[in-house]
């Protein structure tokens, strides 16, 4: 059975600074709980992307359904026509332009106010809209996780190891990321996906993992797998409580985290 | 353990300024001063910035006859401390390229605990180079984190070579010209405080190219120099050195 948490707060700088939090995270079960999704973006900060925090908003939404659909198509599938790296590049795809079709609505909706009409290009509305994205999806047969831009993707393997789930990008960091929002963000998606059992998966923007070492953030999952499984309205409670503080000790950014994990038997 | 266990240090990201300071002959007397002076003075300020969203570092590399590091690896600001340097020697800026570039990697100066963000270079020369600059130069270019970093440049007096100088910050608009020791001191201010904010805050990457740091560094020097009379009318300024 897998049990699932999400967590999200405004950054200790948005708050000195007026911003919105512009992440996002959303975590799902089906009705048996034996499928689950976790999904967290990360909108971006600066001027000209004013309306990032829709648009991260929107990429969960968007990234649910997608997943969602294409393990109901993977059920369907012989296992002997499954390919899982083509299919999960479609979601990707279908996630780039099922995005750009709501920004478009949002925007016809809402048109720009005057305080956002100097920053924005109507030639290209997307910016304004842009964020990161990570999803991964944990099933029966299989697990799958799908990411542009930074943040960290993190699988608990059977023996209770962790790792990065997803290829860190060498364009990351630095202060830089890639965007859903950009024209080439098709290419810029990384994937991965396994069929082995794993203990769980937990995706956090980089306000989350950028405000740990390297195997202190890996030790901090481990110990939300730990408190998820025993009590998990419990945890959900302290770690909605934790991020605030987290976030003005360390990156001050906005920090949003969500995860599925398998409960042990 | 808990999820708000005390015993998990929590890291703030590490961004580093690089002072890439020419000392040559050329610099003796009232220019290096000026430099001595600037630096020692903008600290206390970079500190208000290191204890906000960035985990602060400074490094400084000198260049004249070869070049050196003032400190083994870059110094927390609130550690930093400037120690008076004078002025010898020719132009070796290509070696402080090279330098540069063997440095700016996770495995030496820039191995932050949990992320760094983009440097800021902040190279301060009064003349032409004297050795293989545009070798050192190549080599610079090809490593990533001076791809994204900030670079800003400044021209101490009239002898400095701007073109050179722009093939080092890549932009013509990222350098800029000096020609007294308080236009230097507030310089100096203002790029080393302004790139460290700017540096702090993260950015999409479109189609392969980093943008807007760079830029916006770009856009606060045009802005500061329309507004602020000292700078509006570079044109007719004399050197007063």
């Amino acid at each position: 059975m897998l049990v699932n948490f999400k967590a999200c707060a405004q950054g200790f700088s948005h708050i000195a600074n007026g911003k919105p939090c512009q992440d996002a995270a959303g975590s799902f079960l089906n009705r048996e709980k034996t499928v689950g999704i976790a999904i967290a973006a990360d909108g971006h900060g600066g001027a000209k992307y004013f309306r990032s925090d829709v648009g991260s908003a929107l990429a969960v939404a968007i990234a649910k359904t997608a997943l969602w659909d294409f393990y109901k198509q993977f059920i369907r599938t012989p296992p002997i026509q499954r390919r899982f790296d083509e299919n999960i590049s479609l979601i990707e795809q279908r996630i780039i332009l099922k995005w750009r079709e709501e920004v478009e609505k949002h925007a016809k909706k809402n048109l720009w106010t005057e305080a956002e009409r100097p920053l924005c290009d109507e030639e290209n509305i997307f910016p304004a809209y842009g964020t990161t994205l990570l999803a991964a999806l944990i099933a029966p047969e299989f697990w799958l996780s799908v990411q542009i831009g930074d943040g960290l993707c993190v699988l608990i393997d059977n023996d209770g190891n962790c790792d990065t789930a997803v290829i860190q990008d060498d364009e990351q960091g630095f202060g830089y990321t890639n965007s859903i929002c950009s024209s080439d963000a098709a290419s810029k998606f990384r994937h991965n996906f396994g069929t082995n059992a794993i203990k769980g998966i937990t995706v956090a923007t980089d306000g989350v993992a950028d405000s740990f070492k390297r195997e202190d953030y890996f030790r901090f999952v481990k110990d939300l797998y730990d408190n998820v499984t025993k009590t998990p309205k419990q945890a959900q409670t302290e770690l909605q409580a934790y991020l605030p503080a987290l976030s003005e000790q360390g990156s001050r950014d906005d920090v949003a985290i969500a995860g599925i994990f398998r409960m042990g038997e | 353990m808990g999820i708000n266990d005390k015993q998990r240090p929590i890291v703030k990201r590490q961004m580093v300024l690089f002072f890439v300071v020419d000392i040559s002959g050329s610099m003796e007397g009232t220019k290096i001063g000026a430099v001595n002076t600037a630096i020692k003075e903008v600290l206390p300020e970079l500190k208000d910035i290191g204890g906000s969203d960035v985990d602060l570092k400074i490094a400084c590399l000198t260049f004249s006859s070869g070049c050196g590091w003032k400190d083994p690896s870059p110094v927390s600001v609130e550690n930093f401390t400037w120690s008076q340097i004078g002025a010898d020697g020719v132009t070796d800026l290509g070696a402080a390229c090279r330098e540069l570039a063997a440095k700016m990697s996770k495995t030496e100066f820039l191995g932050a605990p949990s992320a760094s963000v983009a440097p800021a270079i902040f190279l301060m020369s009064d003349g032409e180079p004297t050795d293989d600059y545009e070798g050192g130069l190549s080599v610079l270019q090809q490593n990533t984190w001076f791809k994204y970093a900030i670079k800003v440049a400044v021209a101490i007096g009239d002898d400095a070579n701007v073109d050179e100088l722009a093939k080092f910050t890549g932009n013509r608009e990222a350098v800029i010209k000096v020609h007294d020791p308080e236009s230097l001191k507030k310089m100096i201010r203002f790029v080393s405080v302004t790139s460290s904010k700017i540096g702090s805050q993260s950015q999409p990457v479109q189609n392969g190219t980093p943008q807007t740091k760079q830029d916006a560094m770009i856009d606060k020097i045009n802005d500061m120099q329309q507004t602020d009379p000292d700078w509006s009318s570079m044109s007719n300024i004399q050197d007063s050195w």
